[in-house]
């Protein structure tokens, strides 16, 4: 294989397609190796990722599918493997690496998330300290650390666990923990949740909150904890590739921790849930005459109330919309405010936060679907 | 007086006699008035909403009170685990147990709802210390359609054996009580929140129609034999209650009403996840509009009557609303769900113990298939 310059894990994730596009543009350096798993159709996944790189290009770009070829380069591999790829490297030339491949499922056992996002993070670490002009690790965790910490989050490090609503927090954190003791040249880069593209609204991954918003709409979900002006931190996945491009690009040293994030811009739960009626309304005629009632802010004591009688019955649908949900709405009660600025430092002229008005919907509308019947299970789980 | 125009003073009703001040504890706000001339055949009848108004003369306003509030159960009763052992519930009993169900009433296969209904209704008269031929209107309410009818023995006639769909329970009411001077009508297809719409229809004879002093509102529901005895985690019983409301009767005084429907939820069937979601935003809504209507603030509700179902769900609803939680009325005795006697078994127990002062504001709310959401406010 020809001397990289860039290796980048989590290239296929939701962000990767923008992230890389994003690299190109800004002129990166080739070739830019990235990791991917091998599978029997290998070959056409990457074909599938250099699309979606090619469609996320500048229009002034002039790059071709033949041209992105010699510049991204797949390398077969897995994070979970101690040296990642089986492929031979040569690490003399790397001097950036991106990882952004992780597990996000919210309520795996932390086992296996540990796997993933502690163990592959240690590997990645490994890796990079045999890279010997390294100049810079970006670490791509999530804003999701602070856990139920509450109040305006500062860009630092966190050697103290908060406490964590879900397993998945806790193996990002402990992955920071890693990071920031491993004495290599790192960045670690939190981003809030990524709803989707701010041009489309298309979702290439849905998360806890696209789960949310499908219950939502199909009148299962009557309540949701938090105060109407609790902060709702949303970000799309070109705002999300922007600023780690800049961040991976960005000469000079840059700060150990920065928040990708929407910070005091984000929308409210209230404005969020009253976006979410209006944007209903016009898919549903259900929802326009007014026949579903809006789900309910309620307080913490209240929602834990409902949840144990959802619990107390068994009802496995609702266990399922109530365990879907309970990955993002458990957040709303812990209001937080992500601190931005270090992250805007990168940037002479910061680009604009994403206008939620605008993508929200389109995002919504993408999240919802097709509408169909709601089947009752009474012998399984199923995932939304 | 120009029986083809609408009176030019629209509260003052020829036919009533004019009361210059309302009655104590009235209130002047937001009443649907319906006017009727004498002769029939020159009818006008128009909606007169009276909202912060007075009245320089003529009084159509007329307190509605429960004059007789009665309710009962059928003797026997099986437990959970009687239940279970039988296939009748979905649920386990743990489950059960855990929102607080005990045993379900359960009425003996044959005559059923005639009994209880007509149990109740005696038991209503009884209390009332009125004359059947007082009664000038029963209002038969049930909420399952196979409950309407009298069980009749088989005829082997097939043209006959169609009359048996007209043999209704509320006309043989009428026959068994002596009821010589009551009209009759019937409500249904609303669930748990017939009686609500029973009453409701009663009260506003009463109001609209100056010869009707007394209904009695009779409701009875029993399960079709060998069903299931869960209906979305409540275990029913069988029951039937009796509410005589009467003109200017002064205790549990009619203090607001408010419903909404929501023909979305029709399909019990196939949305019952639905309408188990929407219980809860539209019970607070409705209970708020109905508070807002009466210009009160939850706080101002000194006792919640509640129906029967999941004690944890009320808890849950209290703060939804914002009223008090030890607002919540508890029960002597508990009795499972009864589709539409609850709020009445219980209500009936609160008149009897004496413990609520008078003019207490008591809200009954229960939801009904339909579906249907009501409130009611009594001044007690």
């Amino acid at each position: 294989m020809q001397p990289l310059t860039t290796l980048i894990t989590g290239g296929t994730g939701s962000i990767g397609p923008d992230l890389l596009a994003r690299l190109i543009d800004s002129g990166i350096p080739g070739p830019v190796g990235v990791l991917i798993r091998p599978q029997s159709d290998s070959q056409s996944a990457f074909t599938r990722l250099l699309n979606q790189v090619l469609a996320a290009l500048s229009i002034n770009s002039k790059h071709t599918l033949q041209t992105l070829a010699k510049t991204l380069i797949p390398v077969p591999g897995d994070i979970t493997h101690p040296s990642l790829t089986t492929t031979p490297l040569c690490l003399s030339g790397i001097r950036l690496i991106i990882h952004a491949a992780a597990d996000t499922r919210f309520r795996a056992p932390l086992q296996d998330l540990q796997a993933i996002n502690v163990q592959g993070t240690r590997h990645v670490l490994s890796l990079a300290r045999q890279c010997p002009r390294l100049q810079r690790l970006v670490y791509v965790s999530t804003c999701c650390v602070a856990g139920t910490s509450t109040g305006l989050i500062a860009e630092d490090l966190t050697p103290t666990p908060p406490g964590f609503l879900n397993p998945y927090e806790q193996s990002k954190w402990q992955a920071e923990q890693y990071v920031s003791s491993s004495a290599l040249p790192f960045t670690i880069a939190r981003l809030s949740t990524v709803v989707g593209s701010q041009l489309t609204g298309a979702i290439s991954r849905p998360g806890a909150l696209h789960h949310a918003l499908k219950w939502m709409y199909r009148g299962l979900v009557p309540m949701v904890p938090g105060q109407p002006d609790t902060h709702v931190d949303l970000i799309s996945s070109q705002y999300a590739a922007a600023f780690l491009s800049q961040l991976a690009l960005a000469p000079g040293p840059v700060a150990p921790v920065i928040h990708i994030a929407a910070g005091p811009s984000a929308v409210t739960l209230s404005q969020l849930l009253a976006l979410c009626v209006q944007t209903f309304k016009q898919i549903s005629p259900s929802w326009l005459q007014g026949q579903i009632a809006p789900p309910m802010t309620v307080d913490s004591q209240t929602y834990a109330l409902f949840q144990d009688s959802i619990n107390q019955s068994g009802d496995v649908l609702f266990k399922s919309v109530l365990d879907s949900s309970s990955a993002f709405l458990p957040g709303l009660i812990h209001p937080k405010t992500y601190q931005t600025t270090r992250a805007r430092q990168l940037f002479d002229h910061p680009p604009a936060s994403m206008d939620w008005r605008r993508v929200l919907p389109l995002v919504i509308a993408q999240a919802v679907g097709p509408a169909g019947p709601v089947v009752r299970l009474h012998s399984r789980e199923t995932h939304p | 007086m120009d029986f083809l125009a609408p009176p030019k003073n629209p509260f003052q009703n020829p036919l009533s006699p004019i009361n210059s001040d309302p009655p104590s504890g009235t209130s002047v706000e937001n009443f649907h008035v319906y006017h009727f001339c004498l002769d029939r055949n020159d009818r006008h009848e128009y909606p007169d909403r009276m909202s912060n108004s007075t009245h320089p003369s003529g009084n159509p306003h007329h307190t509605v009170g429960m004059r007789a509030v009665c309710a009962v159960l059928p003797d026997s009763s099986l437990t959970l685990q009687e239940l279970a052992d039988a296939s009748l519930l979905r649920s386990t009993v743990k489950v059960l147990e855990g929102f607080a169900f005990e045993r379900a009433f359960i009425a003996p296969a044959q005559q059923a709802v005639e009994s209880l209904a007509l149990a109740a209704a005696k038991r209503a008269l009884a209390e009332s210390g009125l004359d059947p031929k007082d009664i000038h209107a029963l209002v038969w309410a049930g909420a399952i359609p196979g409950n309407h009818l009298r069980h009749a023995p088989l005829t082997p006639d097939r043209h006959d054996a169609v009359l048996t769909n007209f043999q209704y329970i509320a006309g043989w009411l009428l026959d068994e009580l002596g009821l010589i001077n009551a009209d009759v009508l019937a409500v249904t297809q609303q669930g748990c929140s017939t009686m609500f719409s029973g009453l409701r229809a009663g009260r506003a004879l009463i109001v609209a129609e100056p010869h009707i002093t007394n209904v009695l509102v009779v409701g009875a529901d029993v399960l079709p034999h060998g069903s299931t005895r869960e209906i979305m985690y409540n275990v029913i019983s069988d029951a039937g209650c009796a509410v005589i409301l009467s003109r200017d009767w002064k205790t549990d005084v009619w203090a607001g009403y408010h419903q909404t429907s929501r023909g979305y939820y029709w399909d019990t069937l196939g949305r019952q996840p639905e309408i188990i979601a929407a219980y809860f935003p539209t019970s607070a809504a409705t209970i708020r509009e109905l508070l807002q209507k009466q210009h009160l603030t939850p706080s101002d509700i000194d006792l919640v009557i509640p129906t029967g179902v999941s004690r944890a769900s009320w808890e849950i609803l209290m703060r939804l609303v914002g009223i008090p939680a030890d607002r919540l009325y508890v029960p002597k005795h508990t009795f499972g769900h009864t589709i539409l006697a609850d709020n009445f078994l219980m209500l009936e127990e609160v008149r009897r113990s004496g413990r609520v002062k008078p003019g207490a504001k008591l809200l009954l709310f229960t939801y009904g298939f339909g579906s249907a959401w009501t409130g009611l406010i009594l001044e007690h």
